[in-house]
């Protein structure tokens, strides 16, 4: 009879122990879900005070960006232009232009074209060739 | 022993020379040359009803199956099209026509017939690869333009680079390979519209320096405007541009055909900013009112310059 009441006893105080330790643990972890959802909801939603510290953050980051901007457009580019000469000092450019009531000239190759090329020459120093509009 | 030697003709309208510095038989080299520009022209010229081009356009919208020749060309004016954001754009014979110059003189002088033509956009030009196979849309046509004497001043470089140094230039198409002798290039000049003096005198080698403009091949139309043969794809009418002439160095002769075109629409100043912004290249731009322009690393290449 007493080894069945020792026995009852401690089944209660086990059984209490778990009970008190699942609470415990229950209890806990929702303690921390609570403080990462506070946490989280200052993420995103931020107090004012949470804005004006991290505005300081932010500004220099927009500050570079616009300060490298003027860097990228023209103004940087356009002085990288070199001029040789000025304008308006010129004669008339040189241009192949007929007059509307000139005689009619072909602006088309001729065809055929010229085929019977003369032989190659054999010459002593390079022929300095000259880039131009084609003619 | 190497001898220099040299063969001038003319060929695509144009005058054309070609130096070969070579050990090897250069007459033989050379005397082949006028042959396989002919076979070129008869492929890709628009002036010439029976090309593969004129036949390809009379096909718009069909699938057509070209030779290599034309089909490399199409696929470098669509290449220089992507480099220009479409400032090139090889569908622009319909604007051409449209402004008149499609035929000789007397003609072009007719009033327009027609409102302007802006070109369709170049992305609708198809290419099939694996079968050479090229579809451009309905009532569209292609112009070559520069790309097609670029390409040839291109590969006759390269052609000949094997047997030594050479120097091709086609209307002002110039491209060089190797340096004869001793000298650091090939010397060529960049000419002044305004005059018989050169701007600048630099050194070619390996690269190429192609000059475009709207100095040449001008005319005024009875309806009273002036018209050139520079057109702008997008308004379909004669580029409205400060720019008399651009000279551009680059190593693909039609990359810089491209580029010329892309900066002459653009105009001098804006021009060359752009072209500052596209990889190794540089240019040259003289405008109407006779300024002369230079990016820093187009002035860096010239060895000599007659101004100030």
């Amino acid at each position: 009879m007493a080894n069945n009441n020792d026995r009852t006893r401690k089944l209660l105080v086990r059984s209490a122990l778990v009970t008190s330790a699942t609470i415990a643990t229950f209890v806990g972890a929702q303690n921390l879900a609570m403080l990462d959802a506070t946490r989280l909801q200052q993420l995103l939603t931020p107090s004012p005070a949470a804005v004006v510290g991290n505005s300081v953050a932010v500004e220099p980051a927009a500050a570079q960006i616009q300060q490298a901007a003027p860097n990228l457009v023209i103004q940087q580019a356009a002085p990288s232009i070199i001029i040789l000469r000025h304008g308006g000092q010129q004669p008339q450019p040189v241009v192949n232009t007929a007059p509307q009531a000139a005689a009619p000239a072909s602006i088309q190759p001729p065809s055929p074209s010229q085929i019977s090329a003369p032989a190659p020459i054999v010459v002593q120093q390079p022929v300095t060739q000259s880039s131009n509009s084609s003619r | 022993m190497k001898s220099l030697f040299h063969l001038a003709w003319r060929a695509m309208g144009c005058a054309v020379s070609v130096q070969l510095e070579t050990a090897a038989d250069g007459h033989t080299l050379l005397k082949t040359l006028p042959d396989w520009m002919e076979s070129v022209e008869a492929r890709l010229s628009r002036f010439r009803p029976a090309s593969e081009l004129m036949r390809l356009n009379a096909q718009a919208g069909e699938w057509v199956v070209l030779g290599e020749v034309l089909f490399a060309n199409i696929q470098a004016a669509k290449q220089a099209a992507r480099l220009t954001d479409g400032a090139f754009n090889p569908l622009i014979l319909p604007a051409l026509q449209a402004s008149g110059y499609d035929r000789s003189f007397e003609a072009v002088n007719q009033p327009l017939t027609t409102e302007p033509v802006p070109a369709m956009d170049w992305q609708v030009i198809e290419l099939r690869l694996a079968t050479q196979e090229v579809r451009i849309p309905a009532g569209s046509a292609l112009d070559l333009g520069g790309i097609a004497k670029g390409w040839a001043a291109e590969t006759l470089a390269n052609d000949l680079a094997p047997y030594g140094a050479c120097l091709v230039n086609i209307g002002g198409d110039l491209v060089g390979r190797g340096a004869p002798g001793d000298l650091p290039g090939w010397e060529v000049q960049v000419a002044d519209p305004f005059g018989d003096s050169p701007l600048a005198t630099l050194w070619l080698r390996d690269a190429s320096l192609v000059t475009s403009g709207v100095d040449f091949r001008r005319w005024q139309g009875r309806d009273g405007r002036p018209h050139h043969h520079i057109m702008d794809p997008f308004t379909g009418q004669s580029a409205d541009t400060d720019v008399l002439t651009v000279t551009i160095y680059h190593p693909s002769a039609t990359t810089a055909e491209a580029y010329a075109k892309a900066v002459l629409l653009r105009g001098a100043d804006a021009g060359l900013n752009w072209l500052q912004t596209r990889w190794d290249t540089s240019g040259l731009v003289v405008r109407r009112d006779g300024a002369v322009l230079t990016s820093p690393q187009f002035l860096a290449r010239v060895s000599e310059r007659n101004l100030a």
